[in-house]
């Protein structure tokens, strides 16, 4: 690998000039620099070659007899670098010819310098080489020649936070031969900085505090049994539109609020409920959402839109979600990915189970599919997958597949604490508040903060303990489906009656709040799952901090704080032995 | 008492190899007049290493000590202890009678400090000290804890391994990943013996050790961690806590050497050692004795509050931890002056105090901590010991100035009691002097040196205190900020903040600890105080208490 060249003044002009550059008030020299060189047989005249290395101005070009000069100090400034050549001319030749290298010009260190002297043994060469290398940075930073055998390093051309060694070669007439291995090179201690805890000291000075991606995700999906009155032909005006005197409460209502905040969201869309809800039920929500430029992506509904269809091999798959089987997954999987791109023109990036079924079979199936991330981990319902990812709050690899969960806090009351999902539910503000003023880490890759709305979300919930309510919807339902539908899709006894109502304000209030919150800052960037989808994703497996962050909203103390999960649990440790295991046995690791 | 070794250790053969490659890599590049040197092996095994010192290097007696007599136990038939000029003990070395007055020109130890416990390794070191010779030389190599197999739990494939039984991790860096309980859960449901103890401390807390023994450390040599730095960019967020030169370090050699003559503890008292304040030399140290609060002032809730007001400002404050509502339990709480605060300023549910003593009932300081009733509770004792406080219970721990007066067993304890008092999610704030403060040995009443106790040997500084001021000198362990990190880290917690506040008294004496110990990195070896937050995380399992 070709070794970056290193230019005289081009480190100082890059780094440490910029530093310097408060004191680069002239530092005038006040003696003669002495220099000197071996004596050239037959040589009539020298001479001397003196140049500025950061701006390359040869500032001096002077002749002697004698194999030695002093520098006049007129034009040097101890605060600048300069380096020196002396070349030998025999009887009236004239060509010059070089006597040495070009070496350091050796000025006093400004005054108070931070010095550390570099000594070595007399090899008996002319001139010696002493090379600095930058550890932290991975680079060599000074080349300086030098006649003697003694440099002087100044710490005011180094950084002193970083990490160095030194090596000192000698001149043969040749070339430069390494003379020293690598050895330490320690800035005096004093000038060692309080060494301040590294994400700490970004966020205190402002560098990185931590930008925060926040996706607002909308589950587009429809439930018969929240309609009072169920009616198929109507499914998508009242849980997709939420059309309330002739208003859109739905995505029309979410599309608005985002771009009021300047956000888009992506909706996950429930492609399969075209078999519930008939051919062309679709195209409508896809223009509304791509018309103003949001993001589509899949959501999968197995059951019971599935379990409708005449397709006896699709009714098969309505379970899709339900089992840890991967063929029966892939089978429900591969029938809603051609109907999305059907529907869509595209096909997805991202995906979300229905209901946050998930399980870690999924995900091989999912990367099978060209799905690059996975929103559907949200620990407390439905979900079946490894111990180690349940407490993940923020991105991370299972095999091919970025899962980015679903975002939650927990809500500390006085004798309890319960999971709240970001979601415009109806609570104190402080919950809300838990999530709009999460911050990301200092360094490393951004956080995350997914939202989770549905397309139905800005309606009221009516809940009934009433039984009768059950069996006047399953009357309806009764009269106005096929038997099919009606077996499928009729409320069992003791299933709760709950059905959306008309729109909601306090969730409306809600949800403008917190998309207020999060655009009044700004380090909050609102980015598509689609949009994600091109970031370097692999930044996500290098979390800068041990744990997960969990914001934690104290209703007594009227308080955020934000604590954290274990990313190194006890199950993580099994879930990375079973895959050194798989690599062992020569199999793909999940 | 036996235990068992893989047969192929326990023959002439594998004994010999093994030898020449510790004389090819280490020992013989030491300068030392090996021919009719009186040699000790510490942790011979079966004695392999003295065998060899006597019979090819012409040592004139080599003595080997181990726990258990493996030489009596070689699978070949062989009888290393019958070997002419060579001897070898089992048990604890401090303990075998032959070896009490035998003197040693040499002593050596290779791959073993690490498996003992830190104080049982510093009475061995001291030990390692009476029976040198002047001028003898110690020569150790020790595998440390931050090293990438510094918890000896890879599989012997993997890397070189002493794990019984063959069997192990494959997982990179397990030690500085998981909490000692997760691996030793793990190991148990493998059905696997449980990992055994390894002595926490990195590289630069060994060296803190040697040279507290009394030792000049000659020579160090850090070889550095075979493993990818990929596999530490991996984990970056857990590892960047530690120095970075501590975490690259696999092994630390060391040279040490026991003073020809011991020190003129005068020196101690002389201008030239110890800058007065207002002398000469304390102006160009840059050193300026500060008041020190006596124990009385400390007695008086004016001293209390100032106190308790500075904590709260300048570090509590920082991590916003919320005390409303809380159950919040101090740690080595003196008088309880910082509850007292708490109490003054938020409406916290419970505070609870330990301490070793309890101050709050000896002092008059005017505060009827009684009027709080049930919201205070005060436990006299070590915290471990302390069995009335239920496990998760508590909120909050603080923790300021306590830990380095703890030996590093009694630190690991209370951390690990510590871990268990708190609820999930709950926290621990800590801020502790480490070693390399320049006031680490809290020598600062009686010696005006600074960084005395990194200059000179624990026994001089003892002698010193004993002769010259009455008294015995204090007792603070020798942890470095890497070490205190790991015990907190192994205990359990994750570390999610950790500041070094370095050292900024007498920068000439700072530059004559940096030229005594070249082998450490400034930011270990310049901290003064580290100051963490320790998250108490919640579990994948513990979820389901919150649906």
């Amino acid at each position: 690998m070709a070794r970056r060249r290193i230019y005289p003044g081009r480190v100082l002009g890059r780094r440490i000039l910029g530093r310097a550059r408060f004191r680069l008030a002239r530092a005038a020299v006040s003696e003669a620099v002495p220099i000197g060189w071996p004596e050239v047989p037959g040589a009539t005249r020298y001479r001397v070659l003196v140049r500025d290395e950061t701006t390359g101005e040869d500032i001096l070009r002077s002749e002697t007899e004698k194999p030695r000069y002093a520098v006049p100090p007129g034009r040097l400034d101890r605060n600048r670098r300069y380096h020196w050549r002396a070349q030998a001319r025999e009887g009236d030749a004239r060509r010059w010819v070089d006597v040495l290298p070009p070496l350091r010009l050796p000025l006093p260190p400004p005054e108070g310098a931070a010095v550390t002297p570099l000594e070595w043994p007399n090899a008996g060469a002319p001139a010696y080489r002493v090379v600095i290398r930058d550890e932290t940075a991975d680079e060599i930073v000074i080349k300086d020649g030098v006649r003697g055998t003694r440099y002087l390093v100044n710490w005011a051309e180094l950084d002193p936070g970083h990490r160095y060694r030194f090596r000192v070669q000698t001149w043969s007439g040749d070339g430069w031969a390494d003379g020293t291995p690598y050895r330490q090179l320690s800035p005096p201690l004093s000038l060692v900085r309080s060494v301040v805890a590294r994400v700490e000291e970004r966020a205190d000075a402002g560098q990185d505090a931590g930008e925060l991606l926040f996706l607002f995700t909308c589950d587009t999906e429809i439930n018969l049994r929240r309609m009072r009155n169920p009616d198929l032909s109507k499914g998508i005006e009242h849980q997709i539109f939420c059309l309330h005197d002739g208003r859109d409460y739905g995505i029309g209502y979410l599309m608005d609020a985002l771009d009021r905040y300047d956000f888009k969201g992506t909706f996950f869309l429930d492609v399969l409920l075209e078999h519930q809800f008939g051919a062309g039920c679709l195209e409508p929500i896809v223009a509304a959402i791509q018309e103003r430029g949001h993001d589509v992506q899949i959501h999968l509904h197995p059951w019971p839109h599935l379990r409708l269809s005449g397709n006896e091999s699709l009714r098969r798959l309505s379970t899709g979600i339900d089992e840890s089987d991967p063929d029966k997954f892939r089978g429900a999987l591969a029938v809603a990915m051609e109907l999305f791109e059907k529907r869509v023109g595209a096909l997805p990036v991202a995906y979300r189970s229905g209901a946050y079924r998930l399980c870690d079979e999924f995900f091989p199936v999912l990367s099978e599919f060209g799905i690059k991330i996975d929103s559907s981990l949200y620990p407390f319902k439905n979900c079946r997958v490894s111990p180690w990812m349940r407490a993940r709050t923020q991105p991370f690899f299972v095999g091919d597949v970025l899962e980015v969960p679903v975002s939650w806090i927990l809500d500390h009351r006085a004798a309890e604490k319960r999971q709240q999902q970001f979601a415009p539910f109806k609570g104190d503000r402080g919950q809300q508040q838990a999530f709009t003023s999460m911050r990301g880490p200092a360094g490393g890759p951004p956080a995350t903060l997914v939202y989770l709305a549905h397309s139905y979300s800005m309606l009221s919930r009516h809940p009934s303990d009433d039984d009768r309510m059950r069996e006047k919807w399953n009357s309806e339902l009764k009269a106005g489906s096929t038997d099919h539908q009606y077996a499928n899709l009729h409320m069992p006894e003791r299933t709760p009656v709950m059905f959306f109502g008309d729109p909601d304000e306090d969730r409306m209030l809600i949800l403008e709040r917190g998309l207020a919150e999060l655009a009044a800052r700004g380090d909050v960037k609102g980015v598509t799952l689609r949009e994600l989808s091109s970031y370097d994703l692999r930044q996500w497996s290098r979390w800068p901090a041990p744990a997960d962050p969990l914001p934690e909203w104290h209703q007594v103390a009227g308080r955020v704080h934000t604590t954290g999960t274990r990313r190194y649990s006890a199950s993580y440790l099994a879930h990375l032995e079973a895959e050194a295991r798989e690599r062992a046995a020569g199999r793909p690791a999940r | 008492m036996s235990v068992w070794e893989p047969p192929e250790k326990l023959t002439t053969a594998w004994g010999e190899s093994m030898a020449e490659r510790l004389w090819d890599g280490f020992l013989s590049r030491q300068p030392v007049e090996w021919p009719g040197a009186r040699v000790l092996d510490f942790g011979c095994s079966w004695g392999y290493l003295p065998r060899f010192l006597r019979e090819r290097q012409g040592v004139a007696e080599a003595y080997g000590v181990d726990i258990h007599p493996l030489w009596d136990q070689m699978s070949d038939g062989a009888r290393p202890a019958e070997t002419p000029g060579v001897h070898l003990y089992a048990g604890d070395v401090i303990e075998i009678p032959e070896l009490q007055d035998v003197s040693f020109d040499v002593v050596l130890s290779i791959g073993t400090l690490n498996l003992i416990p830190p104080t049982q390794l510093h009475a061995i070191m001291d030990w390692f000290y009476d029976r040198l010779e002047p001028s003898g030389v110690c020569l150790l190599r020790v595998r440390t804890f931050l090293s990438h197999i510094g918890g000896d739990l890879q599989r012997p494939d993997f890397e070189r391994s002493a794990t019984v039984g063959g069997v192990g991790l494959a997982t990179p860096l397990p030690h500085l990943l998981f909490p000692a309980r997760v691996v030793k859960d793990h190991f148990a449901e493998q059905g696997w013996n449980p990992p055994h103890y390894m002595n926490p401390s990195c590289a630069a807390s060994y060296l803190m050790l040697f040279r507290r023994a009394g030792f000049e450390i000659l020579a160090a040599e850090r070889q550095p961690s075979p493993l990818d730095p990929s596999v530490y960019q991996e984990h970056v967020g857990k590892l960047e806590v530690y120095d970075s030169l501590e975490l690259r370090t696999a092994d630390l050699l060391a040279r040490l050497r026991k003073p020809e003559e011991q020190l003129d503890i005068g020196i101690l008292e002389s201008p030239a050692e110890t800058p007065r304040p207002g002398s000469s030399a304390a102006a160009r140290s840059g050193f300026a004795r500060r008041k020190w609060v006596s124990r009385e002032a400390k007695d008086t809730q004016r001293w209390g509050r100032s106190q308790a007001e500075a904590l709260w400002d300048n570090l509590f404050a920082r991590y916003g931890p919320v005390v409303d509502a809380a159950t919040v339990l101090d740690l080595g709480c003196s008088w309880g002056y910082l509850l007292k605060f708490l109490a003054d300023e938020f409406k916290p549910r419970r505070l609870i105090g330990t301490d070793i003593e309890p101050w709050w009932d000896r002092a008059e300081y005017g505060w009827d901590h009684a009027r709080l009733g049930e919201r205070i509770e005060f436990h006299a004792g070590d915290l471990p010991s302390i069995g009335s406080i239920p496990d998760e219970s508590v909120d909050l721990i603080l923790c300021t100035s306590v830990l380095q007066y703890m030996t590093p067993e009694q630190l690991e304890a209370n951390m690990e009691r510590a871990y268990e008092l708190l609820r999930p999610g709950g926290e621990m704030l800590v801020r502790t002097r480490v070693f390399t403060s320049y006031i680490g040995a809290d020598l600062h009443r009686d010696i005006e040196l600074p960084y005395v106790h990194l200059l000179h040997g624990e026994r001089d500084l003892a002698l010193f205190m004993r002769a010259r001021r009455g008294k015995e000198p204090p007792y603070l362990n020798w942890l470095t900020a890497s070490t205190y990190l790991a015990i907190f880290m192994r205990s359990g917690f994750e570390v999610l903040d950790a500041r070094r506040r370095m050292n900024k008294a007498a920068p000439e004496v700072m530059d004559r600890v940096g030229e005594a110990f070249p082998w450490i990195a400034p930011e270990e070896l310049l901290c003064a105080e580290l100051e963490a937050r320790l998250l108490r995380p919640i579990e994948p399992e513990e979820l389901g208490r919150f649906t």
